[in-house]
């Protein structure tokens, strides 16, 4: 990340808080957002308004997700504009995932194409890929191809390409977005599920599991968010 | 007689409850009592995040959500009624009309208010209409009451109004699908086929209905100009 783009990003972030504060009626606690190899992250911390609490308490998940994505979709649509033009950076796709449980969010932005270096692998990253290959083959179809494109001691991202099935691919056709997400959200509770065996290999604790789907590009994208605490 | 202050106190609460929940409040909230009834007429309130739903279509999700959130605020509501008034909520509605922005919430009291409206509305033509309307969309209610609330507003509660087919329904656990079906079918009816401008000498602004399955009652608020 550029020292120079510190202001923009600030200033993004701002911008955010306040888009999500005029939609929602109630803005996040915290907004953070970091540009890495030109993809942008916002981590937003205590999002929930108490409209969706009280849907939330009502265990009324698929209808508090559904009115946060309805609306986040067209938040997005204003930033990505705003974030493009400060970044110089033309970003394409988007995706976000929401945690109740822990009252945190991830948006990701992409550009088109992404110039990807390439990542050498050490022993314990490969091991840690097959892991997440053999966890994935119980929740999805097996993948194409599963890479790591980002990490840093407070993140990882995994990219597991080739996933979907033809069913997948004609209900996102037809709009049937109700019956994906559940989906994405049992692949969640999958991954979190052995979360403990991800954090043995990468001797990191997992404090968050993030899972978007890239259905135009056939991909899931997995991301780990590490607590300050090592195992 | 219940002292305005009160009214306005009351008003207040609701508005600033509407705001701290959907993140915006209405324009205006305005509070009147009558006998058993107490109607908080809100005017000018859709949140923001209702808003974007609504425009792609999503109505059905804005009322299931609103009717969720609306039934865990009126219990706040009812105690603060409770207290200001000093007396029992045995009954509550509510209902919202989404395309003209308007919603009531309907508390019924233990005992009757003071107070009594004076008005040229020819109440028995005006049961005789509703009894009309309901028999075109389900049955003639066993009982229908009157109570004028102001000039402007008056509300109408009809008991004995399920039909076989919708005692099954609520039995099974469809009473969602009901409440929303009937919503719907109901409105459209007493818009399109009431004659009540004539009965009232004045255009109606707002239909409100809302429904005690349970108890098998409704009850129906006119909003006038």
């Amino acid at each position: 990340m550029l020292n120079s783009t510190q202001p923009d990003l600030l200033k993004l972030s701002s911008n955010f808080s306040k888009m999500l504060k005029k939609r929602f009626g109630k803005g996040p606690e915290s907004c953070l957002t970091v540009l890495n190899k030109g993809r942008l992250y916002i981590f937003i911390r205590n999002f929930i308004t108490p409209a969706e609490e009280v849907l939330i308490e009502n265990e009324e998940w698929e209808l508090a997700n559904h009115f946060r994505s309805a609306v986040f979709d067209s938040v997005i649509q204003e930033f990505i504009t705003k974030a493009s033009k400060v970044l110089e950076i033309d970003f394409k796709y988007f995706f976000h995932d929401w945690n109740y449980s822990s009252n945190t969010g991830l948006v990701f932005l992409e550009h088109l194409h992404v110039d990807e270096e390439k990542v050498i692998l050490d022993s314990q990253s490969n091991r840690f890929l097959k892991v997440v290959e053999e966890i994935g083959l119980q929740l999805h179809k097996k993948p194409e191809e599963i890479r790591i494109f980002m990490n840093t001691h407070n993140m990882c991202g995994i990219e597991i390409i080739g996933i979907q099935t033809h069913l997948e691919t004609l209900l996102f056709k037809n709009g049937n977005s109700h019956f994906l997400q559940q989906h994405l959200t049992h692949i969640k509770q999958g991954y979190l599920k052995h979360k403990k065996q991800l954090e043995s290999i990468l001797n990191y604790s997992v404090d968050d599991v993030f899972v978007m789907c890239d259905y135009e590009r056939n991909r899931y994208v997995l991301f780990l968010i590490f607590s300050k605490k090592v195992i | 007689m219940v002292e305005q202050k009160k009214l306005d106190y009351i008003s207040s609460y609701i508005s600033k409850l509407l705001k701290k929940n959907f993140g915006r409040g209405p324009q205006s909230c305005q509070t009147s009592v009558c006998k058993k009834y107490v109607i908080a007429y809100v005017r000018g309130f859709v949140a923001p995040m209702e808003e974007v739903l609504l425009k792609e279509g999503h109505a059905k999700d804005v009322d299931r959500a609103r009717r969720l959130i609306m039934n865990s605020l009126i219990e706040e509501i009812k105690g603060v009624l409770q207290v200001s008034l000093d007396v029992e909520v045995i009954e509550y509605y509510h209902d919202w009309n989404f395309p003209n922005n308007t919603g009531i919430f309907i508390f019924t009291l233990e005992k009757e208010e003071e107070g009594h409206i004076v008005n040229d509305v020819d109440i028995p033509k005006l049961e005789k209409e509703i009894a009309r309307i309901s028999e075109l969309v389900q049955k003639v209610p066993d009982e229908i009451y009157t109570c004028p609330i102001t000039p402007s507003i008056y509300c109408v509660e009809r008991t004995g109004i399920l039909i076989q087919i919708e005692k099954a329904l609520i039995e099974r656990g469809f009473e969602q699908e009901l409440r929303y079906t009937k919503d719907q079918l109901e409105k459209s009816y007493f818009h399109r086929h009431g004659d009540f401008e004539e009965i009232f000498h004045k255009q109606v602004r707002d239909i409100f209905i809302d429904w005690n399955f349970h108890g098998n009652k409704s009850v129906l608020v006119f909003i006038l100009f």
